[in-house]
């Protein structure tokens, strides 16, 4: 559809508008940070990197920083592991309650994470786990899950079966079709599910309050118990890591696959 | 192209090797790959479908430990001043927040797809999403520092000599309506291009062939067609809003809403099947009304081509 030109002037100034809106907290963050004087303001005065050195130097903030960073690694590659496979039965396979089995694999999508929070502390707890590390770890697996299989579907779909087919027929192995055929062909998927992944771990909030271990935080926890009692220029250098690693990993995603194929899925679900 | 070699490299073998195996092997073979099935399977199971099964059995105990059975929870819960209240607070943000995300993201979804082009489009696509891929008490905290007495915003708005006084556009209501606004345009965007991409030019061309104008044709061609999406934008929107924690607790001043009562019932007053209770309470209408509603509108407004 063409637009008429003061439609177009319109929208785009709205789109600009708009735009500002979504980038101002981050921009905002990240502008604090630098400031170098000892208390919050935006815009910063002067300019100094001080308050990293300092994020960095305190194990009491370094130490959440690599837990969040193994957590996320960690929750990545499990759910990346299973999805996969997940995520090929799910497309090879013809069976009649494959429609409901993919809308139940979707839903942590679906439920809210307070619930899914609230159910799995009170769960674990009973089949002794209790809040703490492996805890955090099964919850973020479980709703990074749908977001590797969405990933992974894609190029499963467009490269279809005859490939793979051909190779059962000359006596292949389902093993060996996966790891010479099918694999290499949705390579891309799997690493953009990864980064995916990643990254929901990496940004979590509400599970991880759930089901943190009493004394020690994951980036985002502690951000949270942070400013509910003051803003300084520390903490907001503190988020600005956390918010470096993940435009590193859009702008990875992106520059590999395009980050409007891997987060847009074609079918209008 | 690598596919296409290796493509044409496996049919020239087929044809060497003679006839397809024969169907039953074929079938053992596939039988073989449920068992990819299998660690998805059972990580559903055990870490999602049951805990909240559990948590549902949890909410009808007198306590957590305790073994008998009781509704007392559920009645507290619904006949109780306290928690109506609460639960009309989250309902009616709710219904603002989908309401105002549903026209923002509209029009930005609209610019998207129908006016954006080339190099802008992709720094559009990426302003947008890389919100939803920062963790969301950062922007909460973003918003701490620029809507506060003496944020950047009040700041910026004295100098300029618009205002006298600083606005109050913290822990109240506008705190938490710019809160999740912010956080949830972004989905409600997502949904609405997915079905805007879908929509096939021709339409448009053939409405303006038969006289429409180009409102005419906006209205009757791509404002229907894009219901869907407005719909499923809505079932994530809608159930995001009615259960946040992180916005309500940091930029509304803990303000009433069911996720934080049902936080601090598992977390600090270890009322378990209180908070279960409201969680149930809070959450399945919800879903319920919008998988409802979604089944019975969304037929008719699908497309055939």
């Amino acid at each position: 559809m063409n637009p008429s030109l003061p439609t177009r002037v319109v929208l785009w100034s709205f789109t600009v508008a708009a735009l500002g809106f979504f980038i101002c907290p981050i921009v905002v963050v990240v502008g604090s940070s630098l400031t170098s004087t000892g208390y919050l303001t935006f815009p910063p005065r002067g300019f100094s990197v001080e308050w990293y050195r300092e994020a960095l130097g305190d194990p009491r903030y370094l130490r959440p920083i690599l837990i969040s960073l193994a957590l996320a690694a960690g929750t990545a590659t499990t759910s990346t592991i299973v999805g996969i496979g997940a995520s090929i039965a799910l497309e090879r396979l013809r069976f009649r309650g494959r429609d409901a089995l993919r809308a139940l694999l979707s839903g942590p999508l679906v439920i809210p994470q307070v619930m899914i929070g609230a159910a799995l502390l009170q769960f674990l707890a009973v089949i002794g786990i209790v809040r703490g590390t492996t805890a955090l770890f099964i919850g973020h697996v479980v709703i990074a899950l749908p977001f590797v299989i969405r990933a992974v579907e894609g190029p499963l779909s467009q490269i279809g079966e005859r490939l793979e087919d051909a190779s059962r027929d000359l006596q292949a192995t389902m093993f060996e079709t996966l790891r010479f055929v099918t694999l290499p062909l949705i390579r891309a998927g799997v690493i953009a599910g990864w980064l995916l992944a990643f990254i929901i771990s990496w940004i979590n909030v509400e599970i991880s309050l759930f089901l943190m271990p009493l004394f020690d935080s994951t980036m985002p926890v502690t951000i949270f118990n942070y400013v509910q009692y003051g803003i300084d220029p520390l903490i907001a250098a503190f988020a600005s890591i956390s918010i470096a690693i993940s435009v590193v990993l859009i702008v990875l995603i992106d520059a590999l696959f395009g980050i409007e194929q891997v987060t847009l899925s074609k079918n209008g679900e | 192209m690598a596919v296409g070699q290796a493509h044409m490299a496996l049919r020239r073998s087929v044809h060497e090797v003679g006839s397809a195996r024969p169907r039953s092997v074929t079938r053992r073979r596939v039988g073989a790959m449920w068992w990819l099935l299998v660690p998805a399977l059972t990580i559903y199971a055990l870490f999602f479908v049951l805990p909240l099964v559990s948590l549902l059995t949890v909410s009808v105990r007198t306590t957590s430990a305790g073994a008998e059975f009781t509704l007392e929870h559920y009645t507290d819960v619904i006949t109780s001043a306290y928690y109506q209240g609460l639960l009309l607070n989250s309902l009616n943000l709710a219904l603002q927040v989908s309401a105002i995300t549903m026209v923002l993201g509209f029009l930005l979804a609209y610019a998207f797809v129908f006016v954006a082009r080339g190099r802008s489009r992709r720094l559009f696509y990426i302003v947008v999403l890389t919100p939803l891929l920062t963790s969301e008490i950062i922007r909460a905290f973003g918003w701490l520092i620029t809507l506060g007495r003496e944020g950047s915003l009040n700041d910026l708005l004295i100098w300029a000599g618009v205002i006298d006084d600083p606005l109050e556009l913290l822990f109240n209501q506008t705190g938490l309506l710019i809160g999740h606004t912010h956080v949830l345009t972004p989905f409600m965007f997502l949904s609405i291009v997915t079905v805007l991409q879908g929509i096939p030019r021709e339409l448009d061309k053939a409405s303006r062939d038969l006289g429409a104008s180009g409102f005419a044709a906006f209205r009757t061609v791509v404002l229907p067609m894009s219901v869907p999406g407005l719909l499923s934008g809505l079932l994530v929107v809608f159930p995001l809003t009615i259960s946040a924690y992180v916005v309500p607790l940091v930029l509304g001043g803990g303000a009433d809403v069911a996720a934080i009562e049902i936080y601090d019932a598992f977390l600090f007053t270890f009322n378990e099947p209180l908070g279960a209770a409201l969680a149930v309470v809070t959450v399945v209408p919800a879903l319920a009304l919008l998988a409802l509603v979604a089944r019975i509108l969304r037929p008719k407004w699908q497309v055939s081509t």
